[in-house]
Protein backbone atom coordinates (compact mmCIF):
# COMPACT_ATOMS: atom_id res chain seq x y z
CA UNK A 1 0.00 0.00 0.00
CA UNK A 2 1.29 3.40 -0.89
CA UNK A 3 1.15 6.30 1.45
CA UNK A 4 0.86 10.01 1.06
CA UNK A 5 1.80 12.67 3.49
CA UNK A 6 -0.11 15.73 4.14
CA UNK A 7 0.89 18.72 6.12
CA UNK A 8 -0.75 21.57 7.88
CA UNK A 9 -0.39 25.14 6.80
CA UNK A 10 2.34 25.51 9.40
CA UNK A 11 4.70 23.42 7.44
CA UNK A 12 6.63 23.38 4.26
CA UNK A 13 8.23 20.44 2.61
CA UNK A 14 10.49 19.89 -0.28
CA UNK A 15 11.72 16.82 -1.99
CA UNK A 16 14.00 17.18 -4.95
CA UNK A 17 14.24 14.93 -7.96
CA UNK A 18 13.19 11.59 -6.60
CA UNK A 19 14.30 9.78 -9.70
CA UNK A 20 17.43 8.12 -8.41
CA UNK A 21 17.12 4.39 -7.88
CA UNK A 22 17.12 3.26 -4.31
CA UNK A 23 20.46 1.76 -3.36
CA UNK A 24 22.88 1.54 -0.50
CA UNK A 25 23.65 5.03 0.69
CA UNK A 26 25.33 7.13 3.36
CA UNK A 27 23.36 9.80 5.16
CA UNK A 28 24.58 12.64 7.32
CA UNK A 29 22.11 13.01 10.14
CA UNK A 30 21.93 15.73 12.78
CA UNK A 31 19.60 15.48 15.77
CA UNK A 32 19.03 18.59 17.88
CA UNK A 33 17.33 18.72 21.26
CA UNK A 34 15.10 21.79 20.99
CA UNK A 35 13.77 21.76 24.53
CA UNK A 36 14.50 24.22 27.29
CA UNK A 37 15.37 21.79 30.04
CA UNK A 38 14.72 18.22 28.98
CA UNK A 39 17.41 15.64 28.24
CA UNK A 40 17.28 12.87 25.66
CA UNK A 41 18.73 9.58 26.83
CA UNK A 42 21.05 7.82 24.35
CA UNK A 43 19.38 7.80 20.95
CA UNK A 44 18.75 4.77 18.82
CA UNK A 45 18.60 5.51 15.11
CA UNK A 46 17.91 2.94 12.42
CA UNK A 47 17.25 2.55 8.74
CA UNK A 48 14.94 -0.38 8.18
CA UNK A 49 12.25 -1.97 6.05
CA UNK A 50 8.55 -2.23 6.69
CA UNK A 51 9.34 -5.34 8.73
CA UNK A 52 10.37 -3.16 11.68
CA UNK A 53 8.21 -0.69 13.57
CA UNK A 54 9.39 0.83 16.83
CA UNK A 55 6.14 2.63 17.67
CA UNK A 56 2.71 3.56 16.38
CA UNK A 57 0.41 6.20 17.86
CA UNK A 58 -2.85 4.67 19.04
CA UNK A 59 -1.40 1.24 19.69
CA UNK A 60 0.16 -0.29 22.79
CA UNK A 61 3.92 0.06 23.20
CA UNK A 62 6.12 -2.98 22.80
CA UNK A 63 8.11 -4.11 25.82
CA UNK A 64 11.20 -2.89 23.97
CA UNK A 65 9.78 0.60 23.54
CA UNK A 66 8.60 0.63 27.15
CA UNK A 67 12.15 -0.12 28.30
CA UNK A 68 13.44 2.85 26.30
CA UNK A 69 10.64 5.22 27.33
CA UNK A 70 10.77 4.41 31.04
CA UNK A 71 14.47 3.76 31.58
CA UNK A 72 16.32 5.10 28.54
CA UNK A 73 17.53 1.59 27.74
CA UNK A 74 17.67 0.96 23.97
CA UNK A 75 18.95 -2.64 24.14
CA UNK A 76 15.52 -4.12 23.47
CA UNK A 77 14.86 -1.94 20.45
CA UNK A 78 18.37 -2.62 19.20
CA UNK A 79 17.70 -6.36 19.26
CA UNK A 80 14.32 -5.91 17.62
CA UNK A 81 15.82 -3.80 14.84
CA UNK A 82 18.83 -6.06 14.40
CA UNK A 83 16.50 -9.01 13.94
CA UNK A 84 14.89 -7.09 11.10
CA UNK A 85 18.29 -6.49 9.46
CA UNK A 86 18.19 -2.78 10.16
CA UNK A 87 21.20 -0.49 9.91
CA UNK A 88 21.56 0.78 13.47
CA UNK A 89 23.35 3.66 15.14
CA UNK A 90 23.10 3.28 18.90
CA UNK A 91 24.05 6.18 21.16
CA UNK A 92 25.56 8.56 18.58
CA UNK A 93 25.98 11.35 21.13
CA UNK A 94 27.99 9.15 23.50
CA UNK A 95 25.47 9.66 26.27
CA UNK A 96 22.52 11.92 26.84
CA UNK A 97 21.72 14.80 24.51
CA UNK A 98 21.39 17.92 26.65
CA UNK A 99 18.89 20.71 26.03
CA UNK A 100 20.04 22.73 23.04
CA UNK A 101 22.71 20.20 22.06
CA UNK A 102 23.12 18.48 18.70
CA UNK A 103 24.74 15.29 17.54
CA UNK A 104 25.84 14.60 13.98
CA UNK A 105 26.68 11.19 12.60
CA UNK A 106 26.74 9.13 9.43
CA UNK A 107 24.33 6.28 8.83
CA UNK A 108 25.24 3.80 6.09
CA UNK A 109 22.25 1.93 4.80
CA UNK A 110 21.65 -1.21 2.81
CA UNK A 111 19.51 -0.96 -0.28
CA UNK A 112 16.31 -2.28 1.25
CA UNK A 113 16.45 -0.15 4.39
CA UNK A 114 14.69 2.94 3.08
CA UNK A 115 12.80 3.97 6.22
CA UNK A 116 14.27 5.88 9.15
CA UNK A 117 13.18 5.66 12.77
CA UNK A 118 14.70 7.02 15.95
CA UNK A 119 13.84 7.22 19.60
CA UNK A 120 15.05 8.35 23.00
CA UNK A 121 13.50 8.81 26.42
CA UNK A 122 12.81 12.37 27.48
CA UNK A 123 14.08 13.11 30.99
CA UNK A 124 12.58 14.06 33.35
CA UNK A 125 9.42 12.17 32.46
CA UNK A 126 7.95 8.86 33.56
CA UNK A 127 7.57 7.38 30.09
CA UNK A 128 7.92 10.21 27.62
CA UNK A 129 9.97 9.82 24.48
CA UNK A 130 10.95 11.62 21.34
CA UNK A 131 10.40 9.60 18.23
CA UNK A 132 10.48 9.48 14.48
CA UNK A 133 8.31 6.74 13.03
CA UNK A 134 9.48 5.23 9.76
CA UNK A 135 9.84 8.20 7.44
CA UNK A 136 11.27 7.63 4.01
CA UNK A 137 14.93 8.47 3.60
CA UNK A 138 15.57 11.01 0.86
CA UNK A 139 16.81 9.71 -2.46
CA UNK A 140 18.38 13.06 -3.26
CA UNK A 141 19.21 16.21 -1.34
CA UNK A 142 17.94 16.37 2.19
CA UNK A 143 14.99 16.90 4.45
CA UNK A 144 14.34 18.16 7.95
CA UNK A 145 11.78 16.77 10.37
CA UNK A 146 10.48 18.33 13.56
CA UNK A 147 9.44 15.78 16.15
CA UNK A 148 6.78 15.70 18.82
CA UNK A 149 7.13 14.27 22.30
CA UNK A 150 5.12 11.10 22.88
CA UNK A 151 3.92 9.22 25.92
CA UNK A 152 4.41 5.46 25.77
CA UNK A 153 1.24 4.89 27.75
CA UNK A 154 2.96 2.34 29.95
CA UNK A 155 3.27 4.20 33.26
CA UNK A 156 1.30 6.72 35.30
CA UNK A 157 2.94 10.13 35.16
CA UNK A 158 3.45 10.51 38.89
CA UNK A 159 6.61 12.62 38.42
CA UNK A 160 8.34 11.14 41.44
CA UNK A 161 12.08 10.56 41.22
CA UNK A 162 13.03 6.95 41.84
CA UNK A 163 16.26 5.20 42.69
CA UNK A 164 17.29 3.10 39.73
CA UNK A 165 14.84 2.09 37.06
CA UNK A 166 12.86 -0.88 35.91
CA UNK A 167 9.79 -1.21 33.78
CA UNK A 168 6.64 -1.58 35.82
CA UNK A 169 8.31 0.41 38.57
CA UNK A 170 6.74 3.77 39.39
CA UNK A 171 8.75 6.97 39.16
CA UNK A 172 11.50 8.16 36.85
CA UNK A 173 15.30 7.98 36.98
CA UNK A 174 17.13 11.28 37.47
CA UNK A 175 19.75 10.52 34.86
CA UNK A 176 21.79 13.61 34.02
CA UNK A 177 19.09 16.12 34.95
CA UNK A 178 20.34 18.66 37.51
CA UNK A 179 18.37 20.33 40.27
CA UNK A 180 15.44 17.95 40.47
CA UNK A 181 13.21 18.10 43.48
CA UNK A 182 12.94 15.36 46.07
CA UNK A 183 10.27 13.97 48.29
CA UNK A 184 7.28 14.65 46.06
CA UNK A 185 4.14 12.76 46.95
CA UNK A 186 3.18 12.35 43.31
CA UNK A 187 0.85 14.01 40.85
CA UNK A 188 -2.64 12.97 41.90
CA UNK A 189 -4.26 10.53 39.55
CA UNK A 190 -7.45 12.13 38.40
CA UNK A 191 -8.59 10.27 35.34
CA UNK A 192 -6.06 8.05 33.73
CA UNK A 193 -6.87 8.18 30.01
CA UNK A 194 -4.36 6.59 27.69
CA UNK A 195 -1.57 6.79 30.26
CA UNK A 196 -2.06 3.34 31.75
CA UNK A 197 -4.50 1.47 33.88
CA UNK A 198 -4.13 1.73 37.61
CA UNK A 199 -4.37 -2.04 37.67
CA UNK A 200 -1.22 -2.30 35.60
CA UNK A 201 -2.41 -2.85 32.03
CA UNK A 202 -0.84 -0.48 29.58
CA UNK A 203 -2.59 2.25 27.65
CA UNK A 204 -1.59 3.33 24.17
CA UNK A 205 1.03 5.61 22.69
CA UNK A 206 -0.17 9.19 22.38
CA UNK A 207 1.17 12.71 22.11
CA UNK A 208 2.58 13.67 25.49
CA UNK A 209 0.54 16.25 27.36
CA UNK A 210 3.68 17.75 28.97
CA UNK A 211 4.96 17.36 32.48
CA UNK A 212 3.11 19.21 35.21
CA UNK A 213 5.90 19.90 37.67
CA UNK A 214 5.72 22.22 40.63
CA UNK A 215 7.90 24.89 42.22
CA UNK A 216 8.80 23.06 45.43
CA UNK A 217 12.34 21.71 45.78
CA UNK A 218 11.11 19.27 48.38
CA UNK A 219 7.67 17.78 48.64
CA UNK A 220 4.79 19.00 46.53
CA UNK A 221 3.15 17.11 43.70
CA UNK A 222 6.22 16.63 41.58
CA UNK A 223 9.99 16.33 41.61
CA UNK A 224 9.99 18.08 38.24
CA UNK A 225 10.42 21.86 38.10
CA UNK A 226 7.47 23.44 36.29
CA UNK A 227 9.59 26.50 35.47
CA UNK A 228 12.42 24.53 33.89
CA UNK A 229 11.29 21.18 32.53
CA UNK A 230 8.17 21.83 30.51
CA UNK A 231 8.27 21.83 26.75
CA UNK A 232 6.17 22.69 23.75
CA UNK A 233 6.26 20.72 20.52
CA UNK A 234 8.41 20.28 18.55
CA UNK A 235 11.01 18.84 20.91
CA UNK A 236 13.61 17.83 18.33
CA UNK A 237 14.86 18.59 14.86
CA UNK A 238 16.32 15.93 12.59
CA UNK A 239 18.15 16.88 9.43
CA UNK A 240 18.94 14.10 6.95
CA UNK A 241 21.23 14.70 3.99
CA UNK A 242 22.20 12.14 1.38
CA UNK A 243 25.95 12.07 0.92
CA UNK B 1 1.94 -5.35 8.58
CA UNK B 2 1.14 -1.72 8.60
CA UNK B 3 2.85 0.02 5.75
CA UNK B 4 1.14 3.29 6.30
CA UNK B 5 4.10 5.13 7.78
CA UNK B 6 5.58 8.55 7.58
CA UNK B 7 3.37 9.94 10.26
CA UNK B 8 3.89 13.52 11.05
CA UNK B 9 2.52 15.93 13.52
CA UNK B 10 1.40 19.22 11.97
CA UNK B 11 4.44 21.23 11.09
CA UNK B 12 6.84 18.36 11.44
CA UNK B 13 8.52 18.51 8.05
CA UNK B 14 10.47 21.52 6.96
CA UNK B 15 12.70 22.33 4.10
CA UNK B 16 16.27 21.41 4.77
CA UNK B 17 18.49 24.41 4.75
CA UNK B 18 20.84 22.65 2.40
CA UNK B 19 18.26 22.75 -0.34
CA UNK B 20 18.24 25.73 -2.57
CA UNK B 21 14.79 25.55 -4.04
CA UNK B 22 11.44 24.05 -3.30
CA UNK B 23 10.29 23.03 -6.72
CA UNK B 24 6.96 21.56 -7.58
CA UNK B 25 8.73 18.32 -7.17
CA UNK B 26 7.84 15.08 -8.74
CA UNK B 27 6.65 12.61 -6.21
CA UNK B 28 6.78 8.87 -6.31
CA UNK B 29 3.77 8.80 -4.02
CA UNK B 30 6.01 9.13 -1.06
CA UNK B 31 6.12 12.36 0.75
CA UNK B 32 5.61 15.50 -1.23
CA UNK B 33 3.16 17.77 0.49
CA UNK B 34 2.75 20.00 -2.49
CA UNK B 35 1.92 17.05 -4.67
CA UNK B 36 -0.70 15.89 -2.21
CA UNK B 37 -2.33 19.22 -1.76
CA UNK B 38 -2.20 20.46 -5.30
CA UNK B 39 -3.35 17.46 -7.19
CA UNK B 40 -6.89 16.91 -6.06
CA UNK B 41 -8.49 17.09 -9.41
CA UNK B 42 -9.43 13.53 -10.12
CA UNK B 43 -12.80 12.67 -11.51
CA UNK B 44 -14.26 9.28 -10.93
CA UNK B 45 -17.62 8.30 -12.28
CA UNK B 46 -17.64 4.94 -10.53
CA UNK B 47 -17.92 4.19 -6.86
CA UNK B 48 -15.07 5.06 -4.55
CA UNK B 49 -14.91 3.64 -1.02
CA UNK B 50 -12.76 4.78 1.85
CA UNK B 51 -11.89 3.58 5.34
CA UNK B 52 -11.27 6.50 7.66
CA UNK B 53 -9.48 5.55 10.88
CA UNK B 54 -9.50 8.16 13.64
CA UNK B 55 -7.12 7.56 16.55
CA UNK B 56 -7.36 9.78 19.58
CA UNK B 57 -3.80 11.09 20.08
CA UNK B 58 -4.52 12.78 23.40
CA UNK B 59 -4.15 11.29 26.83
CA UNK B 60 -7.57 11.96 28.27
CA UNK B 61 -9.67 14.13 26.01
CA UNK B 62 -12.39 11.87 24.65
CA UNK B 63 -13.36 12.74 21.12
CA UNK B 64 -17.11 13.01 20.72
CA UNK B 65 -18.59 11.02 17.82
CA UNK B 66 -16.80 12.13 14.69
CA UNK B 67 -18.70 13.92 11.93
CA UNK B 68 -17.40 13.19 8.42
CA UNK B 69 -18.49 14.77 5.15
CA UNK B 70 -17.18 14.15 1.64
CA UNK B 71 -17.73 16.99 -0.77
CA UNK B 72 -16.32 18.71 -3.79
CA UNK B 73 -13.86 21.57 -3.51
CA UNK B 74 -14.99 24.85 -2.05
CA UNK B 75 -16.90 23.95 1.10
CA UNK B 76 -15.19 25.05 4.32
CA UNK B 77 -16.98 24.30 7.56
CA UNK B 78 -14.98 26.91 9.41
CA UNK B 79 -12.37 29.56 8.91
CA UNK B 80 -9.89 31.00 11.38
CA UNK B 81 -10.93 34.50 12.34
CA UNK B 82 -14.59 34.16 11.46
CA UNK B 83 -17.56 33.22 13.63
CA UNK B 84 -18.44 29.54 13.98
CA UNK B 85 -21.63 28.33 12.34
CA UNK B 86 -24.45 27.22 14.62
CA UNK B 87 -23.72 23.62 13.70
CA UNK B 88 -20.05 23.96 14.58
CA UNK B 89 -20.98 25.59 17.88
CA UNK B 90 -23.36 22.70 18.61
CA UNK B 91 -20.61 20.20 17.81
CA UNK B 92 -17.89 22.01 19.75
CA UNK B 93 -19.91 22.67 22.91
CA UNK B 94 -22.05 19.56 23.14
CA UNK B 95 -20.32 16.98 20.98
CA UNK B 96 -23.22 16.23 18.63
CA UNK B 97 -22.17 16.42 14.95
CA UNK B 98 -25.71 16.23 13.50
CA UNK B 99 -26.30 19.92 12.87
CA UNK B 100 -22.73 20.33 11.64
CA UNK B 101 -23.36 17.65 9.02
CA UNK B 102 -26.77 19.12 8.16
CA UNK B 103 -24.97 22.33 7.25
CA UNK B 104 -22.54 20.41 5.07
CA UNK B 105 -25.43 18.64 3.41
CA UNK B 106 -27.00 21.97 2.54
CA UNK B 107 -23.88 23.03 0.65
CA UNK B 108 -23.91 22.59 -3.14
CA UNK B 109 -20.59 20.73 -2.97
CA UNK B 110 -21.94 18.05 -0.61
CA UNK B 111 -21.64 14.39 -1.61
CA UNK B 112 -22.10 12.15 1.43
CA UNK B 113 -21.58 11.92 5.17
CA UNK B 114 -21.17 9.56 8.08
CA UNK B 115 -20.92 9.75 11.86
CA UNK B 116 -18.90 7.90 14.43
CA UNK B 117 -20.83 5.45 16.54
CA UNK B 118 -19.51 6.51 19.95
CA UNK B 119 -16.96 8.75 21.63
CA UNK B 120 -13.32 7.71 21.19
CA UNK B 121 -11.40 7.71 24.46
CA UNK B 122 -7.79 8.80 24.83
CA UNK B 123 -5.63 6.39 22.87
CA UNK B 124 -8.61 4.70 21.26
CA UNK B 125 -9.51 4.36 17.59
CA UNK B 126 -12.52 3.96 15.34
CA UNK B 127 -12.70 3.14 11.63
CA UNK B 128 -15.55 4.51 9.53
CA UNK B 129 -16.34 3.36 6.02
CA UNK B 130 -17.81 5.70 3.45
CA UNK B 131 -18.52 5.45 -0.27
CA UNK B 132 -19.28 7.96 -2.95
CA UNK B 133 -20.17 7.80 -6.63
CA UNK B 134 -19.63 10.31 -9.40
CA UNK B 135 -17.20 12.30 -7.31
CA UNK B 136 -15.35 15.17 -8.83
CA UNK B 137 -12.47 16.74 -6.97
CA UNK B 138 -13.12 14.92 -3.72
CA UNK B 139 -12.59 16.77 -0.44
CA UNK B 140 -12.93 15.82 3.22
CA UNK B 141 -14.37 17.65 6.21
CA UNK B 142 -14.06 15.92 9.58
CA UNK B 143 -14.60 17.24 13.10
CA UNK B 144 -15.05 16.04 16.68
CA UNK B 145 -15.35 17.83 20.00
CA UNK B 146 -12.69 17.43 22.66
CA UNK B 147 -15.22 16.49 25.28
CA UNK B 148 -13.49 17.81 28.38
CA UNK B 149 -13.37 21.38 27.12
CA UNK B 150 -15.79 24.25 26.77
CA UNK B 151 -15.77 24.50 22.98
CA UNK B 152 -12.65 22.86 21.57
CA UNK B 153 -12.76 20.59 18.57
CA UNK B 154 -10.29 18.93 16.24
CA UNK B 155 -10.57 18.26 12.55
CA UNK B 156 -9.92 19.33 8.99
CA UNK B 157 -12.10 20.97 6.43
CA UNK B 158 -11.96 21.13 2.64
CA UNK B 159 -8.95 18.78 2.53
CA UNK B 160 -8.26 17.27 -0.91
CA UNK B 161 -8.49 13.48 -1.05
CA UNK B 162 -6.83 12.20 -4.20
CA UNK B 163 -6.04 8.54 -3.73
CA UNK B 164 -5.83 5.55 -5.98
CA UNK B 165 -7.13 2.20 -4.73
CA UNK B 166 -5.03 0.95 -1.80
CA UNK B 167 -3.34 4.29 -1.32
CA UNK B 168 -3.67 5.95 2.03
CA UNK B 169 -3.15 9.37 3.51
CA UNK B 170 -2.28 9.99 7.16
CA UNK B 171 -2.32 13.27 9.01
CA UNK B 172 -2.77 14.76 12.45
CA UNK B 173 -5.50 17.29 13.12
CA UNK B 174 -5.02 20.51 15.05
CA UNK B 175 -7.20 21.67 17.94
CA UNK B 176 -9.44 24.68 17.40
CA UNK B 177 -11.49 26.80 19.75
CA UNK B 178 -14.92 27.50 18.30
CA UNK B 179 -14.88 30.86 20.02
CA UNK B 180 -18.49 30.46 21.11
CA UNK B 181 -18.06 29.91 24.83
CA UNK B 182 -15.72 31.32 27.46
CA UNK B 183 -13.10 28.77 28.48
CA UNK B 184 -14.01 28.70 32.15
CA UNK B 185 -13.38 24.92 32.30
CA UNK B 186 -16.65 24.55 34.20
CA UNK B 187 -19.32 24.49 31.49
CA UNK B 188 -17.72 21.29 30.29
CA UNK B 189 -19.59 18.08 29.47
CA UNK B 190 -18.26 14.57 29.86
CA UNK B 191 -18.70 11.54 32.06
CA UNK B 192 -16.10 12.41 34.68
CA UNK B 193 -16.73 16.14 34.69
CA UNK B 194 -20.44 16.62 34.35
CA UNK B 195 -20.79 20.29 33.50
CA UNK B 196 -22.83 21.93 30.80
CA UNK B 197 -22.91 21.03 27.11
CA UNK B 198 -24.39 23.23 24.42
CA UNK B 199 -25.58 26.71 25.28
CA UNK B 200 -26.68 29.06 22.52
CA UNK B 201 -25.21 32.11 24.24
CA UNK B 202 -21.93 33.26 22.72
CA UNK B 203 -19.88 34.53 25.61
CA UNK B 204 -16.32 33.99 24.44
CA UNK B 205 -15.89 37.64 23.59
CA UNK B 206 -14.11 37.20 20.29
CA UNK B 207 -16.77 34.97 18.68
CA UNK B 208 -14.22 33.73 16.17
CA UNK B 209 -12.74 30.32 15.43
CA UNK B 210 -9.09 30.26 16.46
CA UNK B 211 -6.43 27.72 17.35
CA UNK B 212 -6.95 26.45 20.89
CA UNK B 213 -4.45 27.57 23.55
CA UNK B 214 -4.82 24.41 25.65
CA UNK B 215 -6.55 23.89 28.97
CA UNK B 216 -5.18 25.19 32.28
CA UNK B 217 -6.79 22.74 34.78
CA UNK B 218 -6.99 22.95 38.53
CA UNK B 219 -3.69 21.11 38.88
CA UNK B 220 -2.02 24.05 37.14
CA UNK B 221 -3.61 26.73 39.25
CA UNK B 222 -7.11 27.38 37.88
CA UNK B 223 -8.76 26.40 41.12
CA UNK B 224 -12.29 26.74 39.75
CA UNK B 225 -11.58 24.36 36.88
CA UNK B 226 -13.37 21.02 36.75
CA UNK B 227 -10.45 19.60 34.77
CA UNK B 228 -7.25 18.01 36.04
CA UNK B 229 -3.80 17.65 34.54
CA UNK B 230 -4.71 14.46 32.70
CA UNK B 231 -6.93 16.54 30.39
CA UNK B 232 -4.08 18.69 29.07
CA UNK B 233 -2.87 18.44 25.49
CA UNK B 234 -0.03 19.93 23.48
CA UNK B 235 0.28 21.01 19.89
CA UNK B 236 0.98 18.08 17.65
CA UNK B 237 -2.56 16.97 16.91
CA UNK B 238 -5.46 15.58 18.87
CA UNK B 239 -6.37 12.98 16.27
CA UNK B 240 -4.36 10.88 13.89
CA UNK B 241 -6.44 10.23 10.80
CA UNK B 242 -5.72 7.68 8.09
CA UNK B 243 -7.83 7.71 4.94
CA UNK B 244 -7.43 4.56 2.85
CA UNK B 245 -9.14 4.14 -0.47
CA UNK B 246 -10.47 0.59 -0.60
CA UNK B 247 -12.31 0.73 -3.93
Amino acid sequence: MATKHTLSSLSAACFLALSAPISAADFNITVTNLTNGSYFTPLIVAAHTDAADIFEVGTAASNELELMAECGDTSGLNALLAAASADIIDNPAGGALAPGASTTFTLSTNANNTLLSLGAMILPTNDGFVGLDAVELPTAGGVTYYLAGYDAGTEINDEVQSAGCATDQAGFPAGPVPNLGTGAYGVPVGSVGADADIGGADGTIHIHRNVLGDTYATGGYSDIDSTAHRWLNPVARVTITLQ
Amino acid sequence: MNINKHLLWPGMIALASVLSACGGGSSNNTTSASATIDSASSTNTGMMSFDITVSNATNNQPLAPVGVALHEAGYSAWQIGTAASAGLEFLAEGGNPAMFLDEAQAAPQFLTQTTGTAPIGGGGSETLSISVTNAVNLHLTLAAMLVHTNDAYTGVTNMPIDLTVNESLTFYTAVYDAGTEADDERAVPGPDVGGEGFNAARNDGANEVRRHPGVVTRDDGLLTSLLNESHRFLDGGAARVTVTRTQ
